[in-house]
C-alpha cells in the first residue's frame, strides 16, 4: 500500500506539471490581458498603444509567455504563488483566506448529496417500479438536468423573497460576529443548491447499485437461509452497494468545485470561485493559476484519498 | 437480532432528518439580515456620548439609519490611493465619499467649490491658483492644507504609483522631470501659503484645472509622508481596508471592510458641508444581478444602478422609484474617410440615413438611448440645428446612387465594421446595423476586436466603421482628444476642424469657446468624418425610504466614469 501511496503521488507531480502548462497557455489564448480588464471599454479610446505598452512593462506582461510561465514554475518550487495583479498581495495569502468557505460550502453540499441522495437511491431501489420510485427517478433527471444556477435564483426568489426564512446572499450578516449559527443560515440555500445535482447522481448510483447487488448470488442464498428481507438489505446488499459509491464521490469532488464558482457569485460567497471569477474576468494571471493550482491539487489528493479507502472498505482491492 | 435490525435501518433517515433538523433549528433565531445591523450601536454611541472639546458641529441626527448600495465593480480596484486616475474609476464610489476634490462638476459641467472655494485662471491661461477653504478636517481631526494638495499631485506623477496621468504630467512645468526621475523638484506646484496652491503649467492650456483636477481625490500628506509609493501599490490591497491608512476628508469615514464582502462607512460629524443625515452607508456584494435584483426587491438594496436587462422589471417593483440619468457618454462610428471607399462625404452621409437608430434604440435598448448627432455629448454645449439623420433608406439610397454615378462609390465594395464591446447584445446591435446597410445594398463584415488590438487598429487605421464610444468631463478634453494625436481617424484630418479646435484651445472666454464648438459640430455634422450614434440614459432604482434624492443627486451620475451622489449628505433614510 505504501508503494503504492508514493508511486500515485509520483505519477501526480507530472500530472500536475501538465495541468499547470495547460491552465497557462488556455489563459494565454483568452482575448485580452490584464491591462485591457484594468481599463474600462468607456475609457480604451483615451490610451495610445505606447501608454498601454508601458503599463504592460509595469505588469511584467510585456515578457514572452514560455518565460513567464518558467518564473511562476520557478517561483512555485519556492511555495511562491506569486502577487495579484489586481490587489498586489500574495496569491498564497489570498486563497487561504478563501479556502475555508469554499471548503465548508463544498463539504456541506457533499454531504447533503450523500445522505440525501443515497437513502432516496436506497428508497428507490427497495419500492423498484412503484409510483415513489418513478417519482423519484423523474425528479432525480430534473436535478442533474438543470442546470444550478437556476435553482439558486429560484431558491433566493421563493425561500428569500416570497417566503423570506434565508438571506439572499452573502456568508453571514455584516456588522456582526460571524457565529456558528448565522453561518449556517447563510449557508443553507447554496449547499443546497450545489449539492442538488450530486444528490441526484448519487440517488442513481446508490438505485442502480443496490439493485445489481440483489441479484447476486450470495444475496439469494442469505433469501435461502430465510433471513429476514431487511436484513439482507442492509447487512449484506447494502455495504456492498455502497463501496462503488466512493469512486462516485472522488469523481464528484471537481465537478462541485467547479459548481461552486457560479454558484458562489450568485450567493456572493466570499469564496474561491467569487476569487477566480473575478481573477479570469480581471485576466489576473497569478490569481488564475494559483486558484487552479490548489485545485489541481485538491482533485488528484481527493482521487487518491478515494483509491486508498477503496482498498479499506472492499477488503479484495489490493494495491501493489 | 429484529430488536437490532429496526434502529440499524433507519440510521440514514435519521442522519438526514437529524441534519435537516439541525439546519432548520439553525436558520430560526436569526434576524433578518443586513438593513438593521447592530454595528450601528456602537459608532453612533461614540458619535453621542464622546465629549470632545469640539461642540460645533452637532449633526442633524434626527433620521440615521443606514443606507445600502451594491457593489457590483471590482473590489480590486477600489482604493483612492489610485484617485481615479485613467483607469479603476468606475469603482471608486466609496473614495468618493470619504475623499474630497478641489471641485465638484453639476450636471452641466460647471464647477462648484468643494476643497477649494475659489479659483483663478491667468489671461494666458498657465497659472491657475487655487484658495483653499480652511475649516476641512481629515478624518483624523488634521486640518486639510495646501501641503496635501502638492502631496497628492507629486504622488500620482510618481511612477512607481502606475498611474502615470498625462494630463498631469505633459502640462504641468517640470511634471516629465519629476515623473521621469530626472529631478526631485515640482516647479509647477508652488503653495505660498497654507490654504493657497498655484499650478504652472508649460504652455496655456483653457480649462485644464477642470479636466485635471475634478477627479483628483485629495490624499493626507501627514499619513503618506513616511510610505514609499511602492508599498501601497504592492500592497495596496491591506492598506485600504485599514482605517488608520484610509483616511480622507469626506463626509463618510471609512470604517471596515471585507474583501468581496462589504465596505463600511460611517458619517462624518465634523464634515466641512455639514454632517450627514445618513449615518452609514454600506456597500455590500449581494452577487450576481438576479440576487441583486431580488435584494433590491425585498428591500435589502436601498440604490441600484439598473442593468438595461432588469429596467422593465424594475419599474414594476413598487417599493421603488426609476429614475432616468441622461449619460455625459456616446457612442460613435470613427469613419476611415480618408479611403476610398468612404473619401466621398454622399457615401458617408448615406450610411447615416441607412441605419435606424431609433429602432435600435427600442428594440435593443429598451428605449435606454437616443440617435445622436454631435461628437460633444455635453448637452449644453450641443449646436442648434443640427442634421438629425433620421431613418430614411430611400434617402441613403439616393446619396449612394449619386455616388456611384460619379464613380466614389462602388456597390461592390465591403465595409469592414469593428466593434469591441463583447456582450450578445452589441452581436445584436451589430446584426441589426449590417441588415440595415444590406436593405441600401452596403456590404459590411463584422469584425469583433479584443481590447489591445482596438488601440492597434485605431491607431493604423485598419478598419472601414469602428464602433465605440466616449464621454468627457469637459469640452475641454477635445482639444487634446482631437488635435495632439497623430491619429488617422475623424476628425483629425478635417484642417478646418482642427484649426477651430487649436481656437478653443487659447480661447479663454467661455461663451467664445461655445460659439467656435457650435461651428465645428456643424462642420463635422455635415461632412461626417465620424458618424455620432447614440447617447444613453442610464436608471437608477432608489428605494422609497430613501429621501432628499433629488435631481442634484444626479451630478455625478451625469459622468459615466463617476459613481458619486453630489448630494448624498442631504440624503436620509426612513423604516
Amino acid at each position: 500500500m505504501q508503494t503504492y501511496i508514493l508511486r500515485r503521488l509520483a505519477i501526480s507531480v507530472p500530472i500536475l506539471l501538465g495541468l499547470t502548462v495547460v491552465t497557462f497557455f488556455f489563459t494565454e489564448l483568452m482575448p485580452g490581458d490584464f491591462v485591457d480588464g484594468l481599463i474600462p471599454t468607456t475609457a480604451i479610446v483615451n490610451f495610445s498603444p505606447e501608454q498601454l505598452e508601458t503599463m504592460r512593462e509595469n505588469y511584467g506582461l510585456n515578457k514572452p509567455p514560455y518565460l513567464r510561465y518558467f518564473i511562476w514554475l520557478r517561483e512555485l518550487t519556492k511555495g511562491n504563488l506569486g502577487r495579484s495583479l489586481t490587489s498586489g498581495a500574495p496569491v498564497r495569502d489570498e486563497i487561504l483566506e478563501r479556502l475555508p468557505a469554499t471548503l465548508q460550502l463544498t463539504a456541506t453540499a457533499l454531504l447533503i448529496g450523500i445522505f440525501a441522495g443515497t437513502g432516496l437511491g436506497i428508497i428507490s431501489a427497495v419500492k423498484q417500479y412503484s409510483w415513489i420510485d418513478q417519482f423519484l427517478t423523474l425528479l432525480g433527471f430534473f436535478w442533474i438536468s438543470t442546470p444550478g444556477f437556476v435553482f439558486a435564483i429560484g431558491g433566493i426568489f421563493l425561500f428569500s423573497l416570497k417566503l423570506p426564512i434565508f438571506p439572499t446572499s452573502g456568508i453571514t450578516n455584516y456588522g456582526e460576529e460571524a457565529t456558528l449559527l448565522t453561518r449556517i443560515h447563510h449557508m443553507i440555500l447554496p449547499s443546497l443548491v450545489l449539492g442538488l445535482g450530486s444528490m441526484a447522481g448519487f440517488m442513481r448510483y446508490a438505485r442502480g447499485s443496490l439493485l445489481d447487488v440483489i441479484r447476486q448470488d450470495y444475496i439469494t442464498v442469505a433469501r435461502a437461509k430465510g433471513l429476514a428481507e431487511r436484513a439482507i438489505l442492509l447487512r449484506h446488499a447494502l455495504r456492498n452497494a455502497l463501496i462503488p459509491l466512493i469512486t462516485i464521490i472522488s469523481l464528484n469532488i471537481p465537478f462541485l468545485i467547479g459548481g461552486t464558482v457560479i454558484i458562489e457569485h450568485i450567493f456572493a460567497w466570499p469564496g474561491m470561485g467569487t476569487y477566480s471569477l473575478a481573477a479570469i474576468f480581471a485576466r489576473d494571471y497569478p490569481v488564475i493559476m494559483g486558484v487552479n493550482f490548489v485545485v489541481a491539487l485538491m482533485v488528484l489528493l481527493s482521487n487518491l484519498l478515494a483509491d486508498i479507502s477503496y482498498a479499506f472498505a472492499d477488503p479484495r482491492i489490493h494495491y501493489e | 437480532m429484529n430488536a437490532r435490525k429496526v434502529p440499524r435501518s433507519s440510521v440514514p433517515f435519521f442522519v438526514i432528518a437529524l441534519i435537516l433538523t439541525l439546519l432548520l433549528a439553525a436558520c430560526v433565531p436569526v434576524a433578518a439580515p443586513a438593513a438593521e445591523a447592530p454595528a450601528a450601536a456602537p459608532a453612533a454611541a461614540e458619535a453621542t456620548t464622546a465629549p470632545e472639546p469640539e461642540p460645533t458641529a452637532v449633526p442633524e441626527a434626527e433620521d440615521g439609519g443606514t443606507l445600502t448600495f451594491a457593489t457590483d465593480s471590482p473590489w480590486g480596484t477600489y482604493s483612492p490611493f489610485r484617485p481615479t486616475y485613467q483607469y479603476g474609476y468606475s469603482s471608486n464610489f466609496p473614495a468618493m465619499l470619504t475623499h474630497s476634490r478641489l471641485f465638484d462638476l453639476d450636471r452641466d459641467n460647471v464647477p462648484h467649490p468643494n476643497l477649494a472655494l475659489e479659483w483663478d485662471v491667468s489671461d494666458d491661461a498657465t497659472t491657475y491658483t487655487f484658495k483653499l477653504r480652511q475649516d476641512a478636517k481629515w478624518h483624523d481631526g488634521e486640518p486639510v492644507t495646501a501641503r496635501d494638495v502638492e502631496a497628492t499631485v507629486k504622488f500620482i506623477l510618481t511612477q512607481a504609483t502606475n498611474i502615470n496621468p498625462q494630463r498631469w504630467i505633459s502640462s504641468l512645468k517640470g511634471g516629465q522631470a519629476f515623473y521621469d526621475g530626472e529631478s526631485d523638484e515640482l516647479p509647477g506646484v508652488q503653495i505660498p501659503d497654507d490654504f493657497t496652491v498655484i499650478f504652472e503649467l508649460e504652455k496655456p492650456i483653457v480649462g485644464w484645472h477642470l479636466s485635471a483636477t475634478t477627479d483628483l481625490q485629495i490624499l493626507p500628506a501627514h499619513i503618506f509622508a513616511n510610505v514609499a509609493p511602492e508599498d501601497i501599490v504592492e500592497h495596496h490591497a491591506p492598506a485600504w481596508y485599514t482605517p488608520e491608512l484610509n483616511i480622507g476628508s469626506g463626509p463618510f469615514k471609512f470604517v471596515r471592510a471585507e474583501r468581496d464582502q462589504f465596505i463600511e462607512l460611517v458619517r462624518n460629524d465634523d464634515y466641512y458641508g455639514g454632517a450627514p443625515k445618513v449615518e452609514r452607508i454600506i456597500f455590500k456584494n449581494f452577487g450576481a444581478a438576479d440576487t441583486q435584483f431580488i435584494a433590491l426587491q425585498k428591500g435589502e438594496l436601498d440604490v441600484w444602478k439598473v442593468p438595461q436587462d432588469f429596467y422593465e422589471q424594475a419599474l414594476g417593483l413598487d417599493n421603488v422609484d426609476v429614475e432616468l440619468v441622461n449619460r455625459n457618454y456616446i457612442r460613435v462610428f470613427l469613419i476611415h474617410y480618408e479611403s476610398d471607399k468612404l473619401s466621398d462625404k454622399r457615401v458617408r452621409q448615406a450610411l447615416a440615413y441607412a441605419i435606424d437608430r431609433e429602432g435600435i434604440c427600442e428594440s435593443l435598448y429598451s428605449g435606454l438611448c437616443q440617435p445622436y448627432n454631435s461628437y460633444m455629448e455635453m448637452r449644453p454645449w450641443l449646436a442648434p440645428d443640427l442634421n438629425q439623420y433620421e431613418y430614411n433608406p430611400e434617402k441613403a439610397q439616393e446619396l449612394l446612387d449619386a455616388a456611384i454615378a460619379d464613380g466614389t462609390w462602388d456597390p461592390n465594395n465591403e465595409l469592414t465594421v469593428n466593434w469591441y464591446y463583447s456582450d450578445a447584445l452589441h452581436q445584436d446591435i451589430m446584426a441589426a446595423i449590417q441588415q440595415n446597410l444590406a436593405a441600401v445594398g452596403v456590404k459590411t463584415q463584422l469584425q469583433f476586436l479584443e481590447g489591445t488590438s482596438v488601440s492597434a487598429a485605431a491607431a493604423n487605421c485598419e478598419y472601414d466603421l469602428m464602433y465605440q464610444g466616449w464621454g468627457f468631463s469637459f469640452p475641454e478634453d477635445y482639444n487634446s482628444f482631437f488635435t495632439d494625436a497623430d491619429r488617422c481617424t475623424s476628425p483629425w484630418g478635417d484642417e478646418e476642424a482642427r484649426a477651430l479646435f487649436n481656437q478653443t484651445a487659447a480661447t479663454v472666454d467661455e461663451g467664445e469657446r461655445r460659439a467656435i464648438h457650435n461651428q465645428i459640430q456643424t462642420r463635422l455634422n455635415d461632412e461626417l468624418p465620424m458618424m455620432p450614434f447614440l447617447q444613453f440614459t442610464g436608471p437608477l432604482a432608489i428605494s422609497k425610504r430613501v429621501g432628499g434624492f433629488d435631481e442634484d443627486a444626479q451630478w455625478n451620475q451625469y459622468y459615466p466614469w463617476n459613481n458619486g451622489f453630489a448630494n448624498i449628505v442631504n440624503w436620509s433614510v426612513s423604516e
